[in-house]
């Protein structure tokens, strides 16, 4: 800003300076000319005056002379030019002369003369001297020109400058005046040459007088004087210019011109003016250079007041504009220390009253309520925090109790199952569960505990319990249900409550055992006709009132008959103009859907509500179970419930194939999820006939890995984590086990346990990865990014 | 797994069909803390089991210790097939006391 200002400020000087460069320039030239005019002038009159008051007296003379019609006594004569002499030193001499025949009587000089000599004043007659005086211009040219004449001027033989004048004398007759003389007087021109020298006509500058001759008659070059005309130069130059020149200075016109000075050759100006009394004409000289060097100086010293002017100017700038910008300076730096997120850093105090001062104190309330709404936002964000970690807890026990790994049963034939839950962002209590009694008998169940968040979760994980407890001791859901209810009525200080619809399907007969406490029906559906499982009137939640006696009911599946389980999370989704998705809709989506797998059918109903829904916050869980008997003498009637199945050759094995010479899962790693993979995986060995010393290292290896990463592998629980099993029944038999839990290498474990310790003083565990591998023929371990993955090769062995 | 127990005079028969894994490990430990009760000694019959894994193993020991401690005697009997190499290979057949028969664990535990 300074810069800017200062380079402005310089510029604008800078053509001040210039403009007054130029009138001064223009203002000095014309007061140079004016002056060098004025003094040609004042001299011209000086010398007019001068010369005027002489020739005056010689004009009084010769008027005392007519008047007195020369009858005039020559002492008088005499007396009158001594006193005219005596009286003015300028003139040198003075005399009279009359043509012989009207001398007056009893003169006794023809032509009287009187001057200076010596200091004395004398007088001669000229006539007596010089018969033929009378023949020289002074007395001719007046008397046949019969007017005053200035003579050139000359010098005489004592050195001296002067100019005659002469006045002729006329008597009258009585035909008209006739010539009788003249009065004449010389003149001394010395004082001319001072009074031109004392004119201030600067350096290089100089008078002259010209005759109307061109003669000079004063010239500061001496030899010029007297010497030389305006016209003999110019004829000697060749110089027609000159000429022209000389000629308008000899006009009688005032004038001035641009000069060479021709001793120094510096531009100049002449002026000239003529005089009145002599017709001569007076000129000056006047030298530009100088005039330009006194200009130059003007300009100079403009020019370094300018600067002087500039230079205090720049101070006074940077004195403001340092006191503007060194509180901006030092905010500019308090607000760069609080963006890098030091909100406690000192901002300068606000001095006065100006815009800065402003500024610093809007940046501290600035600062402040920053300060404020970060705390805000670390309590929020901490309470926050807190609720998602809560919300994250009931999410776990939801996830973990719920059977997610599908195919679930992939050796059976005759059922197809499908089931799935969308917790809601605030968990609600939903769950599903399903399992094997036996080998005849499917439970599928589906609840709906009342309330949110980690309560709920926990009183569905202890009615789960309950249920799969119950139905280890009996298979009659009804008393199932009575005794479930019992069991949470008996301790339910909280007053929660659950809904639960659970049945038990045999499915050699396709007959299906089901009680219901308070839950929605759920649907019936046979060859695209929908129809809701019939509940007695008035069933009551679980957990409200102990005794409560549920009915158990049943209804016949035919092939390819399904039901559908769902929870209140389907039919109560709300659009965002709060309508409900409702039963209707629920039928209708399932009647559109036709026959497809469970799996499909789930997906469609879950995508239609979720179109309803068309982005309104899902308020509750959405939970869904559906099966599907598929009696085993059926022949085979679509194989599409195992389309989604993960590997093809577990395909071909539901569909009465071989069965798969490869086996797969994935689960979390929560006991009860590896609990259900070796149920599962039971179920492949003894499908897949596998010698059973074979089979036993198999599971062995399986339990002993996986238990050991679900002990150690995880800190942060089993959400959110997997691990993979992957067995294929080749030469060699080979097992690839990965979890994503912290990394660990079995085959770096201590090797073997001291195996002859004693009962007391044998450690407990530590046995399991020794043993793997010693059953092993060969294991590697990798670690795959965030996986842990180990292979492990068994030999081979016939089937049993 | 399904255990059942029986007793004979001080000593408690445990009898054990199926698997011993970590799965029913815990439901073995709670069975056979209530089935020692009284007794002083225990035969572990293990015909009918045809699994165990390490975790089966640590209740094996579990049960060894707790009858340790009452100066009592744990004996295994009828072992069979891939459990047996399990024992063996544990070492486990050199800490507790391993028996054909029922009624060789009997004669063990008496003489």
């Amino acid at each position: 800003m300074i810069v800017w200002t200062i380079a402005v400020t310089a510029i604008i000087l800078a053509a001040v300076l210039f403009s007054n460069h130029r009138n001064v320039v223009d203002q000095l030239e014309d007061d140079a000319r004016e002056r060098v005019a004025t003094i040609t002038e004042g001299v011209a009159a000086r010398i007019d005056a001068e010369l005027g008051r002489l020739h005056g007296l010689v004009d009084g003379i010769a008027l005392a002379l007519e008047a007195a019609r020369l009858q005039v006594a020559n002492d008088e004569v005499l007396a009158l030019q001594m006193r005219v002499l005596r009286e003015h030193d300028g003139v040198l001499g003075v005399g009279a002369a009359f043509e012989e025949r009207l001398r007056p009587p009893g003169w006794r000089h023809g032509a009287p003369y009187s001057y200076r000599h010596n200091g004395q004043l004398v007088t001669v007659d000229l006539v007596t001297r010089d018969h033929a005086a009378l023949q020289g211009d002074w007395y001719q040219l007046p008397k046949h020109l019969d007017r005053p004449v200035w003579s050139e001027p000359h010098v005489k033989q004592d050195g001296i400058k002067r100019v005659t004048y002469s006045v002729p004398i006329h008597l009258p007759s009585p035909d008209g005046p006739v010539f009788a003389g003249v009065v004449s007087a010389d003149i001394d021109l010395q004082w001319l040459d001072q009074l031109i020298a004392r004119q201030p006509l600067g350096e290089g500058g100089y008078g002259l007088i010209m005759t109307r001759s061109g003669t000079y008659a004063s010239h500061p070059v001496a030899q010029m004087a007297f010497r030389e005309t305006v016209f003999s130069i110019a004829e000697e130059r060749g110089d027609m210019a000159l000429r022209a020149l000389g000629q308008s200075m000899v006009s009688g016109e005032a004038g001035l011109i641009s000069w060479n000075n021709w001793t120094s050759a510096e531009r100049s100006w002449l002026a000239w003016h003529p005089l009145q009394t002599t017709a001569w004409t007076m000129g000056a000289v006047v030298s530009r250079s100088a005039l330009e060097a006194q200009m130059l100086r003007h300009s100079r010293d403009a020019a370094l007041l300018g600067s002087a002017g500039l230079l205090l100017l720049v101070l006074a700038v940077a004195l403001i504009a340092r006191s503007i910008t060194r509180p901006v300076h030092a905010l500019s730096e308090a607000v760069a220390t609080l963006a890098d997120g030091n909100l406690d850093a000192p901002l300068p105090p606000p001095q006065g009253q100006d815009e800065v001062a402003h500024l610093t104190s809007a940046f501290g309330r600035m600062r402040d309520s920053l300060k404020r709404h970060i705390a805000d936002l670390q309590s929020s964000t901490a309470a926050r925090e807190r609720m998602h970690s809560e919300l994250k807890v009931a999410h776990n026990i939801q996830m973990d109790l719920v059977p997610k790994t599908f195919p679930a049963y992939p050796h059976r034939k005759d059922i197809d199952l499908s089931a799935m839950i969308v917790p809601a962002r605030e968990v609600g209590g939903d769950f599903y569960d399903f399992f094997m009694l036996g080998d005849d008998r499917l439970v599928v169940a589906i609840g709906d505990v009342s309330g949110k968040g980690v309560p709920a979760a926990l009183f569905m994980a202890v009615t789960r319990s309950f249920l799969r407890s119950e139905f280890k001791v009996q298979d009659d859901p009804g008393k199932v249900l009575t005794r479930v209810n019992d069991a949470i009525a008996e301790s339910n200080e909280s007053c929660m409550f659950v809904t639960l619809f659970c049945a038990v399907i045999h499915l050699d007969a396709g007959r299906v055992d089901y009680s219901n406490a308070g839950h929605n029906l759920p649907v019936h559906l046979r060859d695209g006709v929908l129809s809701w499982v019939p509940t007695p009137a008035g069933t009551v939640a679980a957990g409200v009132m102990p005794g409560m006696e549920y009915d158990t009911l049943s209804l016949d599946l035919q092939a390819d008959d399904a039901l559908l389980l769902y929870t209140d999370g389907v039919t109560e989704a709300m659009s965002p103009a709060s309508v409900l998705y409702g039963d209707e809709r629920l039928l209708a989506c399932l009647k559109a859907a036709g026959k497809q797998t469970c799996e499909a059918t789930l997906d469609t109903l879950f995508q239609d509500v979720l179109r309803h829904a068309d982005g309104a916050d899902q308020s509750d869980d959405i939970t869904t179970l559906m099966f599907r008997w598929l009696p085993p003498d059926a022949a085979s009637p679509t194989g599409m419930s195992r389309a989604q199945a993960p590997l093809t050759e577990s395909v071909a094995a539901g569909s009465g194939y071989p069965p798969p010479a490869h086996w797969q899962a994935e689960f979390h790693p929560a006991p009860g999820e590896l609990a259900d993979a070796l149920a599962r995986f039971d179920e492949f060995l003894d499908a897949r006939r596998v010698a059973s010393a074979l089979a036993h290292s198999l599971r062995f290896i399986f339990e002993e890995i996986i238990t050991n990463a679900i002990k150690y592998g995880y800190d942060d629980g089993p959400a959110g984590h997997r691990i993979s099993v992957h067995v294929r029944l080749d030469t060699p038999v080979v097992m690839v086990i990965e979890d994503d839990g912290r990394p660990f290498d079995p085959l770096q474990a201590p090797l073997a346990p001291d195996l002859d310790l004693s009962v007391e003083d044998r450690p407990i565990g530590g046995l399991g990865l020794y043993m793997v591998r010693t059953m092993a023929t060969r294991m590697d371990y990798t670690r795959d990014n965030t996986l842990n993955r180990l292979t492990i090769e068994l030999p081979a062995q016939p089937q049993a | 797994m399904e255990i059942t127990h029986r007793s004979d005079a001080d000593v408690v028969i445990v009898n054990v069909v199926g698997k011993l894994d970590t799965t029913t490990a815990a439901e073995f430990d709670a069975h056979l803390r209530d089935a020692a009760g009284g007794a002083s000694h225990c035969i572990l019959a293990l015909e009918q089991l045809d699994y165990i894994s390490s975790a089966g193993l640590r209740s094996v020991l579990i049960a060894a210790k707790l009858f340790d401690a009452k100066k009592g005697k744990l004996v295994l009997s009828g072992l069979s097939g891939a459990v047996k190499d399990v024992f063996a290979l544990s070492g486990f057949d050199r800490v507790v006391k391993i028996s054909a028969s029922d009624a060789d664990a009997l004669a063990l535990i008496r003489q």
